[in-house]
């Protein structure tokens, strides 16, 4: 596998816009998760929403207008463009036909096209801004993306429900590795919606207090929205030391939405990331975990974690902070761990009280300093058992 | 072996409606598929029956068994029938919403139940790229089968999409499903495919991928049925068009 550099990294999520926020956050340990506002619900659930004002879509990109576009425009521009201008440095770089976007989503602009349903249903009138194919076809954000940075690269999206980004950053490394492209911008975008908040709640996996993933009360998820973006790049650049240097993928072969109790399939995706990265399970200095506060997916995950890493390696959920992203949640933790790795912590477990005691796991429940952190690795999980686990290292790979 | 290839070990595809299949001379080529059990059958769409039904008529002409492959599924909206109805009762108050029906409407429903259905713990892909969706999955396959994976199976479907949610769209249900391997050396004769490259679309052919996202793949097949070689469109007319080559060991 040939290793490919992350030159630059941001997410907006209920946290706040930009690296800065995040981070404060996860040392603060302070949960953005409160009773669900953008949507009415006849139910009682916190949720992870973006408070802060979302920018505004150019005019000549209007077409594109949806709430998940404006949490990606959000990630693009927060923290004075940031992103963009490593994303602009690339451009001038490789030029723009050499630079691919993949982003993974949930539900895309569903949001646009569930309030266009209720506008027809009560006028009769099909409102005029929406518009199907610039904003829910699953592309449509990557697109947007694309044109709004003036890459020129391929661009397609990935959904596989919560795996989608974490998948994105492993195809993003594929186009370089295979020379079709010498940068990708990978990560994903979801925003919340009517269809995920009723849809998890039919299955009765939402909480009705803030999620509390690895709690031996846990009790379902809190969903949330955002945005995690990463550039991915052939060569340093002398911006980068950190790397991904293996990532593994799978699918359970079991339920639909019901995790394989054993963890099979997440434990089949954490030993090829470590194959492909040709790490023992003992050089991971920490876990990111999807951990998304359901009994049995937690369970699973944790079951997975001791047959592969035994009970030593330190590993948190923080999904307690955020709330599930779905979609972005790949990205998001891609984010959160690189910030681990590179200001020398690993992360807790946002919202824990009482470790569960049948995970005699090391779970975090504070952050924990780690000055010589190294390799890190982090797990997502989705619908359909489809699972992804990717490992970033500080050092070279060799090192 | 020449790298810049990849080997096309079987082919599939299959329609909606026995209109559409007579149409474009695939007759009998429906949604019937043995491998999707009857209890899902009941509980499945359309575009979930049509990748099935694409995807095991070309694991059986490539001779290869459905749970040694790798999984892309590709399409504009994947369940979009499934997801009209969760917004239409959304938008209804008709709550709470079916639990099937929403985990039913994610993208990688078709490729979740192929998993299952067929024992496959390979990593599964669900992506979309609209119009350009075959192309781009296309160029997926062909970056896997240069990286990690030695074979896959590739499927690009799309049902005819709720009229609420595009108006006046004529898209043919359709699903298109190819096996391609990485190693041409035991198959000489297999037809080889380049990677996918976008061209400037001025002055390009219109494609029967103007009519659905899944019919971009129309061309390929017709031009492997007839063992033609050359650089054969496989996205829809526009401003941008992909190719991709396709060479017979005869041509």
């Amino acid at each position: 596998m040939l290793p490919v550099f992350v030159t630059a990294y941001t997410a907006v999520t209920a946290c706040g816009q930009g690296k800065k926020a995040l981070l404060d956050a996860l040392l603060a340990q302070k949960s953005a998760l409160k009773p669900s506002r953008l949507i009415k619900l006849e139910f009682l659930t916190y949720t992870g929403e973006i408070d802060s004002p979302l920018p505004e879509i150019s005019s000549a990109l209007q077409p594109y207008n949806s709430r998940n576009a404006r949490i990606a425009l959000a990630a693009l521009d927060c923290e004075k463009g940031a992103f963009r201008n490593a994303i602009n440095q690339a451009i001038s770089r490789y030029g723009p036909g050499r630079i691919a976007i993949i982003i993974g989503t949930s539900t895309s602009g569903i949001y646009e096209t569930e309030l266009a349903y209720q506008a027809e249903l009560t006028t009769g009138i099909r409102p005029a801004a929406f518009d199907f194919k610039h904003q829910h076809a699953w592309v449509a954000t990557a697109e947007f993306m694309k044109k709004e940075l003036g890459l020129a690269g391929p661009c397609y999206a990935i959904s596989t429900a919560c795996s989608s980004s974490g998948k994105a950053v492993a195809a993003g490394q594929r186009l370089i590795e295979s020379g079709i492209a010498d940068a990708v911008v990978v990560g994903g975008v979801d925003s919340i919606c009517h269809m995920t908040l009723h849809g998890f709640n039919s299955l009765e996996l939402t909480s009705e207090n803030p999620c509390r993933p690895l709690d031996r009360d846990r009790d379902g998820i809190s969903l949330g929205e955002g945005a995690g973006l990463l550039l991915i790049e052939r060569s340093a650049n002398n911006h980068s030391d950190v790397q991904l240097i293996g990532y593994g993928e799978s699918s359970d072969a079991y339920h639909m939405t019901a995790p394989h109790p054993e963890g099979a399939g997440s434990a089949q995706a954490m030993q090829s990331a470590l194959n492909m990265a040709s790490l023992k399970p003992e050089r991971i200095d920490y876990v990111n975990l999807h951990a998304t506060g359901t009994r049995l997916n937690d369970q699973s995950e944790m079951r997975a974690m001791a047959s592969l890493f035994g009970l030593n390696t330190p590993c948190s959920g923080t999904k307690g902070l955020t709330g599930h992203t779905l979609g972005a949640a790949g990205a998001v933790e891609a984010v959160i761990t690189l910030l681990g790795l590179e200001n020398g912590f690993a992360p807790g477990t946002c919202g824990i009280q009482h470790v569960d005691e049948a995970f005699c796991n090391h779970v975090l429940t504070e952050a924990l300093m780690l000055s010589d952190i190294g390799c890190v690795m982090s797990n997502n999980f989705g619908f359909g058992g489809n699972n992804v686990s990717l490992i970033f290292a500080r050092e070279p790979a060799n090192g | 072996m020449d790298r810049a290839f990849m080997a096309v070990r079987g082919t599939g595809i299959s329609f909606e409606s026995q209109e559409a299949a007579l149409q474009f001379d695939f007759q009998g080529c429906d949604m019937q598929t043995e491998l999707l059990p009857a209890r899902l059958r009941r509980r499945t769409s359309s575009a979930t029956k049509m990748a099935f039904a694409a995807a095991e008529r070309a694991c059986k002409n490539a001779g290869i068994s459905p749970s040694e492959l790798p999984v892309i599924f590709t399409s504009s909206l994947g369940e979009s029938g499934v997801t009209d109805r969760l917004c239409s009762d959304i938008a209804h108050q008709h709550l709470p919403v079916s639990p099937t029906r929403f985990h039913n409407s994610v993208h990688n429903t078709a490729s979740g139940y192929w998993s299952i259905a067929v024992g496959n713990k390979y990593p599964a892909m669900a992506m979309g790229g609209y119009h350009d969706g075959f192309a781009l999955g296309l160029l997926e396959a062909w970056s896997q089968l240069h990286t990690i994976e030695e074979k896959i199976l590739l499927v690009c479907f799309e049902e005819r999409l709720p009229p609420q949610m595009l108006p006046d769209n004529n898209w043919i249900g359709c699903a298109t499903a190819f096996v391609l391997t990485a190693d041409q050396t035991d198959v000489a004769d297999a037809p080889r495919l380049g990677l996918p490259h976008c061209e400037d679309g001025r002055g390009s052919q219109l494609n029967y991928g103007d009519l659905s996202p899944a019919l971009a793949a129309m061309p390929l097949l017709q031009a492997i049925k007839q063992r033609i070689s050359g650089a054969i469109q496989v996205s829809p007319a526009g401003d941008a068009i992909w190719f991709a080559e396709l060479l017979h060991s005869d041509g």
